[in-house]
């Protein structure tokens, strides 16, 4: 058995991560440490992350068994902290392995992997089964078209540019704000042709290619004719940016189901997959039996996937298993903390759920920070923000503490006990675990939790809530779900608008003080403000 | 090469690399240039370029690409239609067949610039185009027709061929923790082209055919 540090850096969201005898040990995206959000910073390498790991697990690099970069590497720097001994391994072989192999599913799996291009690919197919993975299709950069790079160009460009020619929204970071928008949207046959001349579809094929050059010619001639000048405007145009994306990709799927129709489970990994819609569209298709979506499916989660396949390789991980949770960030003891809050002037008292739980039935903010912090770009009840679905109210209230974009939906944690009655559809319960999937909300539940439903499709992005995986987090819902017979609370991330997740308990305690949260429930202690 | 198109117009230069300018009524346009492969009639996608005509609006008004060796290629240019979005406006791929193209040998070496000239021959054939050489001999530039040895002439492609390392100073070698770094624009670094090679360890011969594609 060995020990394997995986390296992703280099294009954007850098990480690093440390997986021993086949067990996940620490994941830790570049952001979280800089402070600065990885599509705010291209270019950069692991190289605070892989400090950082270095220290926390305690185990140097060099003293390590396997050292894996995933493309495109970064020489000098794989050179720099590996003493020049290190191994490659393909950017969507990183994003395949890391999908499959944490799926927990057996029997015949399609892993599908597609983003705006990594090494040469844009995109790769692989046949599972049993724990072995057959390359089926590999799509080469410079001959096939990229939904991703129409959302990250078109992200760049919809609401123009800077002096510096930036965009204003930039893409690998705000593309959640056009997928917000878009159900408030309708089709547009003008649009929808202008999306489709930079993007085509036909057996099995992707087309044309340079979609990123092409994009950003009809995104920026758009802008500058106004097309983008109005709020409505933009909408509809964001409504058929995301049913171009669906139509087409789903067009793909139900052709690889004509030609591999045994093949009803799909795991998917890679930028596009960011899309909860077209993931619930991709859930809600017939012949599909179950999907998974690699919890941290942008380019954050290629370090895990270089190390996962390296452990394959090793014979280390021989099968598909199933993840409890993504806190294989930094965890803080009790003491640490207790150092940190002597900086500030705060109230202490014991956690107890049901006083926590009394807090947010009457409203309050509650800041919720537990264990190591997340891998991946999702708030999984690490470091959360809590609050009553029950308000539609609400939105404004945290967006303005927040500072967020109005479109931002909020979404729901959800006891597992209770998703089906909620929730329409009962497939794919694993991937939601990981908030990677939108469902549609049964109609009795529409107006009891409205702070965390989609205003226009009535969909919700839950995070489904196991007593075994997460108890404190289950413990908190249930005994909120005494009081006010909702099993449900939204929980957004902790963090401000543009800033990374945080990470440490000073940034916390800042909040606090800053009043952006009423309380901050952090590992087994309340904190209030004076 | 001038071309108008409508209202645009449109400047192909192969004199160093590849350059092309455009002009026109709109503010943006797209230059894509595209290689055909051996035996495959399908290109493959190289680089592109936004560029913008109207001042202050980041970017040039003109696309150049600094590959100096021989490849199959095309330019597309493109614009966005109002009705149709975009829309393709001019194509040209290269073709030398018939056309005057200059050979300048960069080498003092009278022997090797023998082996160059006896590979620009073979050039000539296979592509059916007119020659003129510039080099430091002129028993070897007279070779060829010399009627065109004037500064003014409008050549299709000039080639030069010489022992010129592979560095370059794009911003990849500013820093060097980002050697090797992906970037939208920069695909070619990470294209399966053979050309150019490390060209100060290989023989004369090498050196010719990998800039003219001579096998």
């Amino acid at each position: 058995m060995s020990s394997i540090y995986g390296f992703f850096g280099g294009s954007h969201s850098p990480a690093t991560s440390l997986v021993i005898d086949g067990e996940i040990v620490c994941c830790i995206e570049e952001e979280r440490i800089t402070r600065i959000k990885a599509g705010d910073n291209f270019d950069a390498v692991a190289e605070l992350s892989s400090k950082v790991v270095e220290s926390y697990c305690d185990l140097k690099i060099l003293d390590s068994d396997h050292r894996v970069f995933v493309e495109p590497v970064t020489d000098r720097f794989a050179n720099q902290i590996t003493n020049n001994n290190y191994e490659r391994v393909s950017h969507h072989d990183a994003h395949c392995y890391g999908s499959y192999f944490t799926s927990g599913m057996d029997g015949k799996v399609l892993t599908i992997s597609y983003d705006g291009g990594g090494d040469k690919s844009v995109m790769k197919v692989y046949m599972c089964e049993d724990g072995k993975m057959n390359l089926l299709y590999s799509y080469d950069m410079c001959n096939t078209g990229s939904l991703a790079h129409l959302w990250a160009f078109s992200t760049n460009g919809i609401m123009g540019h800077n002096s510096k020619f930036e965009g204003t929204w930039k893409m690998c970071k705000d593309e959640g704000k056009l997928m917000g928008m878009a159900p408030n949207g309708y089709y547009d046959e003008k649009i929808y042709k202008f999306l489709n001349s930079c993007i085509d579809y036909e057996n099995l094929k992707f087309f044309p290619s340079n979609t990123a050059g092409k994009t950003q010619l009809v995104i920026d001639s758009m802008y500058q004719k106004g097309f983008f000048d109005t709020k409505t405007k933009r909408e509809i145009f964001s409504y058929n940016l995301q049913k171009i994306t669906e139509d087409l990709f789903l067009s793909f799927l139900n052709d690889l189901h004509i030609r591999f129709p045994e093949y009803k489970k799909l795991c998917f990994s890679g930028g596009l997959f960011a899309n909860v819609k077209l993931n619930q569209k991709i859930n809600e298709l017939d012949w599909v039996d179950e999907i998974y979506i690699y919890p941290a499916m942008g380019d954050e989660g290629l370090s895990l996937g270089a190390c996962i396949y390296k452990a394959v390789q090793l014979g280390e991980w021989t099968k598909p298993k199933k993840l409890k949770n993504l806190y294989f960030g930094l965890k803080y003891s009790d003491y640490q903390i207790f150092n940190i809050s002597k900086n500030f002037d705060f109230n202490k008292e014991f956690y107890e759920s049901n006083a926590i739980a009394k807090d947010l039935n009457e409203g309050k903010i509650i800041g919720w920070f537990q264990d190591g912090f997340e891998y991946g770009p999702r708030a999984l009840g690490a470091r959360s923000i809590l609050v009553r679905p029950t308000d539609i109210g609400t939105h404004e209230i945290l967006n303005t503490r927040l500072k967020r974009y109005e479109l931002m939906p909020f979404a729901p944690i959800v006891m597992e006990e209770y998703f089906d009655d909620i929730f329409e559809g009962n497939k794919s319960k694993y991937s939601a675990e990981f908030m990677t999937i939108c469902y549609p909300t049964k109609e009795e539940w529409i107006e009891k939790i409205p702070a965390v439903i989609q205003k226009s499709d009535k969909t919700a992005r839950p995070q489904l809530v196991k007593k075994d995986n997460c108890p404190k987090f289950w413990e908190i819902l249930n005994e909120y779900h005494k009081l006010s017979k909702i099993p449900v609370l939204l929980n957004t991330s902790f963090n401000s608008h543009n800033q990374p997740i945080i990470d440490n308990p000073e940034d916390a305690f800042i909040s606090l003080q800053n009043g952006i949260i009423d309380k901050l429930v952090i590992e087994n202690y309340v904190y209030t403000n004076k | 090469m001038f071309t108008q198109i409508n209202n645009e117009k449109i400047r192909l230069n192969f004199q160093s690399g590849i350059k092309v300018y455009v002009d026109g009524p709109e503010t943006y346009y797209l230059v894509e240039i595209n290689e055909f492969k051996k035996n495959n009639d399908s290109p493959v996608f190289v680089e592109s370029y936004h560029i913008t005509t109207k001042p202050g609006k980041g970017n040039n008004s003109y696309f150049n690409l600094p590959i100096e060796f021989y490849f199959d290629f095309e330019i597309n240019v493109y614009r966005f239609n109002e009705d149709s979005g975009l829309q393709k406006i001019f194509s040209h791929r290269y073709n030398d067949n018939g056309k005057l193209l200059k050979f300048v040998l960069d080498t003092s070496n009278f022997k090797e610039a023998e082996i160059w000239i006896e590979q620009i021959k073979k050039y000539q054939t296979m592509h059916n185009c007119k020659i003129v050489i510039e080099s430091k001999f002129d028993e070897l530039n007279n070779s060829f027709n010399t009627k065109y040895l004037t500064k003014d002439i409008d050549f299709y492609k000039i080639y030069k061929i010489g022992r010129y390392p592979k560095s370059s100073n794009d911003w990849r070698t500013v820093d060097p923790r980002k050697e090797g770094v992906l970037w939208f624009g920069y695909w070619k670094t990470f294209w399966s082209y053979e050309h150019p090679r490390c060209w100060t360890s290989l023989s004369s011969k090498e050196i010719i055919n990998d800039i003219l594609c001579i096998e």
